[in-house]
């Protein structure tokens, strides 16, 4: 046993001390009559009673936990999502992943692409695609794409994966200039959850498990390709398109 | 000398009837000590964070760890309280034999135990509801009684024998110090010697590690321990003497 497991004993016995010395000195100070004390135990009990149901009844924003099954169903989507965005068929994914849209007419002949936060990582991967009109209208699409946190592990409970795409801020899409477009990473979303539960950790049942010796984590995903957003902006033949940190470019 | 004769049960059923009358101010106590944990369980919950691009992430936990601490202590003080001098002193006139009397302070014991964690269960509902109410953030790992009704059953069976536990150890040291403040020393002095030598702690964590091995075996060493110290303080009572 170590000191600083020592040290917690002494200090737990410090804690019965003064939690026996407070209720020796309320017995002491009480004289409660048997009657209302009846009433209040009754009271007290009954409160507790209804709790449950009580918190049954109350609407709760739940997460929906992923399975192991709608997780393979999440990638796939993404994987063909990515696939789609290549090949020129997204008109069937834009129900679900497609957040926005716009066009612009430019008069220049060559547009400049720059993210704001290259050293931040590419956190929207850009994509353009060659068009064969002859116009000078360029047009822009930003898909989100499933993403999901992988293993909110709370300690002597299962570990939990949640889609949490629905949630996430925005990228930030504006034009610097005439010919230059920039992409700004979104500021971080931050998410709160809370979990309740029945268990405690005083008595660790199913000891044997490995996942007992783990320390509470949270680990989040790293999406497949690029961020969780894609952006696909497609511009006439006769338009060239620039950029520092590199594209994808395809006809 | 008495008219009529009583039966081992109907005279235990009058025994525990009068003492839980009589210990009905340790229920009180008991349910201040639960909305002290109740507050203590808002106010302490298990966090953690992350930080991603993207999102941060942060999520706490609430389990009924501290509503079950605390009713340990009270447990503790109950049994602790049973044996003091006054108390015997006070119960003694409706007291037939001593040797009754104790069994008759096991089941209050038992019963009081069960109280407990029912309450400490029920007590970890409040605070799921004033969570909801107080903050709109998501919830994610949901056991109730409703969803996880094993889990629910699992720990409030484990928690009765764990409250029990305490009262007995209450009881038993109580007893002791009643026969003798002098043995009571030498307990809590082997006790303190064991936590500060190799050989005592072994001793120490193989018993914790046999309570963590499962469920029964939890509940293995907590009967044993507490019918143990029961079973002995027992004894002791049959030889104290009880002066007006």
């Amino acid at each position: 046993m170590t000191n600083f497991g020592i040290l917690s004993i002494l200090f737990l016995l410090l804690i019965i001390f003064i939690v026996v010395l407070f209720i020796k000195s309320m017995s002491k100070h009480m004289r409660l009559n048997q009657r209302p004390l009846k009433i209040f135990i009754a009271f007290y009990t009954t409160v507790l009673i209804i709790a449950p149901i009580i918190y049954l009844v109350l609407p709760k924003t739940e997460v929906t936990i992923l399975t192991d099954k709608m997780q393979k169903k999440l990638s796939l989507e993404n994987q063909m999502l990515y696939n789609a965005l290549f090949e020129n068929k997204t008109a069937e994914f834009d129900e679900k992943f497609l957040v926005n849209e716009w066009s612009r007419e430019i008069k220049e002949k060559e547009i400049f692409l720059k993210m704001m936060n290259p050293e931040e990582g590419s956190q929207v991967g850009i994509i353009v695609q060659q068009s064969d009109a002859l116009s000078n209208q360029i047009t822009g699409k930003l898909y989100r794409k499933n993403y999901f946190v992988e293993e909110i592990h709370l300690r002597n409970f299962d570990s939990v994966n949640i889609n949490i795409v629905d949630t996430l801020n925005e990228p930030i899409i504006t034009w610097e200039d005439a010919t230059t477009l920039v992409v700004k990473n979104p500021p971080n979303k931050k998410l709160s959850f809370v979990s309740v539960s029945d268990a405690t950790d005083i008595i660790a049942f199913n000891n044997e498990d490995s996942r007992k010796n783990e320390s509470t984590v949270v680990k989040i995903k790293e999406w497949e390709y690029a961020g969780p957003y894609y952006l696909l902006i497609t511009v006439p033949k006769n338009i060239k398109v620039w950029s520092d940190e590199g594209l994808r470019i395809y006809k | 000398m008495s008219l009529t004769n009583k039966t081992f049960a109907e005279t235990l059923q009058v025994q525990v009837k009068f003492k839980l009358h009589a210990y009905l101010g340790m229920i009180v106590y008991l349910i201040m000590v639960q909305i002290v944990g109740i507050l203590m369980s808002l106010m302490g919950p298990t966090g953690m964070s992350s930080v991603s691009s993207f999102i941060d992430i942060n999520a706490e936990m609430y389990t009924p760890t501290v509503l079950i601490f605390l009713s340990n202590l009270w447990a503790f003080y109950v049994g602790l309280l049973m044996t003091r001098h006054d108390q015997r002193a006070d119960i003694m006139p409706f007291v037939s034999t001593r040797i009754m009397s104790s069994i008759g302070d096991v089941v209050v014991l038992v019963a009081l135990a069960v109280y407990a964690g029912i309450t400490a269960m029920l007590s970890n509902y409040v605070v799921r509801i004033v969570i909801l109410l107080k903050s709109n953030k998501h919830m994610l790992s949901d056991e109730n009684m409703f969803s996880a009704p094993e889990v629910f059953i699992e720990n409030l069976v484990a928690f009765i024998f764990f409250i029990l536990c305490f009262a007995a150890v209450g009881y038993f040291l109580g007893m002791i110090a009643q026969k003798s403040k002098k043995v009571l020393f030498i307990i809590v002095a082997v006790f303190f010697s064991m936590l500060f030598t190799s050989f005592g702690q072994e001793i120490l964590l193989g018993t914790i590690k046999i309570a963590q091995f499962g469920l029964f075996s939890f509940m293995g060493v907590m009967i044993i321990l507490s019918a143990s110290c029961f079973i002995v303080a027992t004894f002791l009572a049959g030889n104290l003497e009880v002066k007006g």
